[in-house]
C-alpha cells in the first residue's frame, strides 16, 4: 500500500484552500447521512469503521502543517464514532494532533459522515458512507447477498492508486487562458445566527413529480431546482422591495468526474456559476429556465471547465504563491477567498444526485440527507440529494429568518406536489 | 400528519410551529401514528461555547502559572539579593492585580453589572496597595477613590442605558455613548482634581471636551432617531447627485 512507501500527501488543488479559511462559522464541512429503519448499533458501527477504514487509506489521515502548505499524514490511529450532540457541520479541530479530517456520528438510526472539503468532495464521501453502510450490514447479518457496483467499495478490494491522484493536475493544461472574472454579488440582507448555530429545513419530496415537471421544460432536475431558487430569490426581492445593488449569482458545483475518467476519491469538482441580474426586470419562470438550460449547456463542456482547473492550478503552481510561509497564508487567503469567491455568489446548490444501493440492503436505509457547509459569506445554501422514489432539499442556513425556504418551499406545493418539512429548529 | 395551514407542508407531530412561517400547527391525536413522533435531531447543543470555555480555561491556567511564577520570582530576589524592597513590592502587587483584571476580562464572572462592580473593587485594592507601600496614604483617598467610584458610575450608567435603549445600530449606539461616557468622565475629573488642588471648582479644558463631544453624541442620536421627514427630504433635496 501507499503508505508503505510514502506517509504523506500533499492536499488536492481545491483542497489546500480549506484548512487556511476555517473559522468557527466557515467550518468547510458538509456532512451526508443515512437514515435506516433500525436503531444504529454502536459497538457494530465502530467494528464496520475499523474494517472499512483500510480500505480508504487517504482518509485515515492527519492533518499537519508544513512550512509552506498543510499535508496529511497517515496515521495508525482508527476513528472513533461519536454520538451526535451538537449542530450539523459544526467546525473541527483536524489541525489538532490525532484529529481526523471527519468524523462518524450516530443518533437514534441514523449514521452520518461529517468531512472537511480540504479532503474530498461529495463523491467521494458517497462512496465511504455507502462502503460503511454496507459493512455495517455485513456485520449486522453474515449471510448478506451483496452484488458489486454502486459505487461501493469492499474493505477486501485492492486499493487502485489512481484514487489518490490529484486530478486537477492531472487534467491541467497550461496554454490556456483564465475564465472570465466574477463581480460582487447580491447577499441575502439577514442577521446572522450565533456562533455554533446552523440551522437546517430539509424538504422531503416525492422524485416522480418534479421529473416529470422538469422532463416536460426538457430540463436536468438540478436545472429546474435552480431556476426554482432563483425565482425564489426574484420574489423575495420584488415582495419585500429589497434594494438590488449585484446581480443573483449561484455557485454551482459540477462533479468533474463526469466529464473526465479519473476515479479520484478527493476533490474533484468545479464551481459554475449562472446569474442573473434582476434590475433588468421582472423574469418569467420560462425565461429563467431557457437561460439555465443555455448557460449549462455552454458551461458544462470539458473546453470550458479546463479554463476553471487551469486558473486554479495556475496559481497553485505560482512560485511566489508556493513561496509564501504558511503562517502568512493562513492569514491572506480567508480574506482573498472572501474577495475571489463567497463575495461573488449569493448562495450555492450542490446536488449529489440519485443514490443506488444493493438490493439486499436498500430496504434497510430509509433515507440519504445531504446538508451542506455553512458560509458567513453565503448563508444560505442548499443540497440536494435523492434516494429511491423521494428528493431530500436540505437548505442549510446562519440565519433565523425562514423567508427563503418558505418562498421555495410553498412554490412546489403550488405545483401540487406534497412536501414534507423536518427541521432542527427549537 | 399535521399540515401547516399556510404553506401546505406536512410537519412531524413534535414540532408546534410551522418552520418556515411559524405559524401554529393544529393538534392531532398523536396516537394514531406513534412512529412519526420520533426525534430526528438531537436536541442541538452548541459547540462553539464549548470550545470556547476550553481554550479560555487552558490559556487562563497557562496566564495563572506565568503570574504565579513571576511573584515567587520577585520573592527570590527580595529574599536572596539586596534590592529596592519598594520596587519589588510594587511589582508584586501589580502582578497580582493583573491576574483579576485577567480573570474578569476573560468574563468569568457572567453579569456586567458585576462585573464592572468587580473592576471598580480590584482597582480601588491595587491603588491602595501601591498607596500604601510606603506605609503612608498619600494620594488614595483624596483622588483615586474618588475617581474609581466616579469610573465605575459611569460605566454603570453606559451599560444601563445600553441595555435599556431601542437604539441597536452598533455604529450609532457605541460612538454615541462613548461620547457622553468620555464628556461626563472628564467634567467630573477635572471637578475632582480642580477641587484637592484648589479646593475650588473652575471648569476649562473639560467644558471644551463636554460639549464638543455631547454635541457628536446629540446630532448622532437625533439624526438617527428623530430627524424629521420634512429634514430629511431636505438633505436629500440638498445633497443629492
Amino acid at each position: 500500500m501507499r503508505q508503505h512507501s510514502k506517509n504523506w500527501y500533499k492536499l488536492d488543488n481545491a483542497g489546500k484552500l480549506y484548512p487556511s479559511i476555517t473559522s468557527t462559522r466557515v467550518s468547510t464541512v458538509f456532512r451526508v447521512s443515512a437514515t435506516l429503519y433500525d436503531e444504529v448499533n454502536p459497538t457494530l458501527l465502530q467494528t464496520a469503521l475499523n474494517n472499512i477504514i483500510e480500505r480508504f487509506p487517504y482518509y485515515k489521515v492527519n492533518l499537519k502543517r508544513g512550512l509552506f502548505w498543510y499535508y496529511f499524514e497517515y496515521t495508525g490511529n482508527c476513528p472513533v464514532i461519536e454520538k451526535e450532540t451538537f449542530y450539523p457541520c459544526m467546525f473541527m479541530y483536524y489541525k489538532r494532533k490525532k484529529s481526523f479530517p471527519f468524523r462518524v456520528l450516530y443518533y437514534n438510526k441514523k449514521i452520518s459522515i461529517e468531512i472537511s472539503h480540504s479532503i474530498t468532495d461529495g463523491t467521494g464521501v458517497v462512496i465511504f458512507l455507502k462502503s460503511l453502510l454496507l459493512e455495517y450490514f455485513r456485520l449486522l447479518n453474515n449471510n448478506l447477498c451483496l452484488e458489486k457496483d454502486h459505487g461501493i467499495f469492499f474493505s477486501h478490494d485492492p486499493i487502485d492508486q489512481e484514487e489518490t491522484e490529484d486530478a486537477f493536475h492531472k487534467y491541467y493544461q497550461k496554454h490556456i487562458p483564465d475564465p472570465p472574472k466574477l463581480k460582487k454579488a447580491f447577499h441575502f440582507p439577514f442577521k446572522l445566527n450565533a456562533k455554533g448555530e446552523y440551522n437546517i429545513i430539509t424538504g422531503i419530496i416525492p422524485i416522480e413529480p418534479l421529473l416529470a415537471a422538469a422532463k416536460k421544460h426538457h430540463v436536468s432536475l438540478t436545472q429546474y431546482l435552480l431556476a426554482l431558487y432563483f425565482d425564489t430569490i426574484q420574489e423575495y426581492i420584488h415582495s419585500n422591495k429589497v434594494k438590488l445593488r449585484h446581480p443573483v449569482v449561484m455557485n454551482v458545483p459540477v462533479n468533474l468526474r463526469n466529464l473526465y475518467p479519473s476515479k479520484t476519491m478527493r476533490n474533484f469538482f468545479i464551481s459554475i456559476t449562472p446569474q442573473i441580474d434582476f434590475r433588468l426586470g421582472t423574469y418569467s419562470f420560462d425565461e429563467i429556465l431557457d437561460y439555465i438550460k443555455c448557460y449549462m449547456k455552454m458551461s458544462i463542456t470539458r473546453k470550458n471547465i479546463s479554463r476553471y482547473i487551469h486558473k486554479n492550478v495556475k496559481n497553485e503552481k505560482s512560485l511566489f504563491v508556493r513561496l509564501i510561509p504558511l503562517f502568512i497564508k493562513n492569514l491572506l487567503l480567508p480574506v482573498l477567498y472572501n474577495k475571489y469567491a463567497e463575495r461573488n455568489f449569493t448562495s450555492s446548490i450542490s446536488n449529489l444526485g440519485q443514490i443506488t444501493m444493493p438490493k439486499s440492503i436498500e430496504n434497510k436505509i430509509e433515507r440519504f440527507e445531504f446538508y451542506p457547509p455553512p458560509s458567513r459569506g453565503n448563508i444560505i445554501k442548499l443540497g440536494v440529494v435523492s434516494y429511491k422514489d423521494k428528493i431530500y432539499i436540505s437548505f442549510g442556513s446562519l440565519t433565523k429568518t425562514t423567508e427563503i425556504e418558505k418562498i421555495f418551499f410553498r412554490k412546489i406545493r403550488r405545483m401540487n406536489i406534497p412536501v414534507k418539512i423536518e427541521t432542527n429548529r427549537e | 400528519m399535521p399540515y401547516c395551514p399556510k404553506c401546505g407542508v406536512e410537519i412531524d407531530y413534535t414540532i408546534k410551529n410551522c418552520p418556515l412561517c411559524t405559524f401554529p400547527i393544529p393538534k392531532i391525536d398523536e396516537d394514531t401514528n406513534p412512529i412519526s413522533t420520533e426525534n430526528k435531531f438531537p436536541h442541538p447543543e452548541n459547540i462553539y461555547y464549548e470550545e470556547l470555555l476550553k481554550m479560555k480555561n487552558q490559556a487562563f491556567f497557562a496566564i495563572s502559572i506565568l503570574i504565579f511564577s513571576a511573584v515567587l520570582v520577585l520573592m527570590t530576589i527580595i529574599s536572596i539579593f539586596k534590592v529596592s524592597q519598594l520596587a519589588i513590592t510594587y511589582s508584586i502587587i501589580s502582578v497580582i492585580s493583573a491576574w483579576f483584571y485577567i480573570f474578569l476580562f476573560f468574563g468569568y464572572i457572567r453579569s456586567k453589572y458585576y462585573s464592572i462592580l468587580a473592576l471598580g473593587f480590584v482597582t480601588t485594592c491595587l491603588t491602595y496597595g501601591l498607596d500604601n507601600v510606603d506605609k503612608e496614604i498619600t494620594w488614595f483617598y483624596s483622588y483615586a477613590l474618588h475617581i474609581i467610584v466616579l469610573s465605575v458610575l459611569i460605566l454603570l450608567l453606559l451599560l444601563y442605558l445600553y441595555n435599556r435603549s431601542k437604539l441597536k445600530n452598533q455604529f450609532v449606539f457605541i460612538p454615541a455613548h462613548l461620547c457622553i461616557g468620555i464628556s461626563l468622565f472628564s467634567a467630573a475629573l477635572e471637578c475632582i482634581l480642580d477641587f484637592q488642588a484648589n479646593r475650588a471648582i473652575q471648569l476649562s479644558w473639560s467644558l471644551i471636551v463636554f460639549i464638543v463631544l455631547m454635541s457628536i453624541a446629540l446630532i448622532l442620536i437625533g439624526l438617527y432617531y428623530k430627524l424629521p421627514d420634512r429634514m430629511k427630504e431636505k438633505i436629500k433635496r440638498t445633497l443629492h447627485i
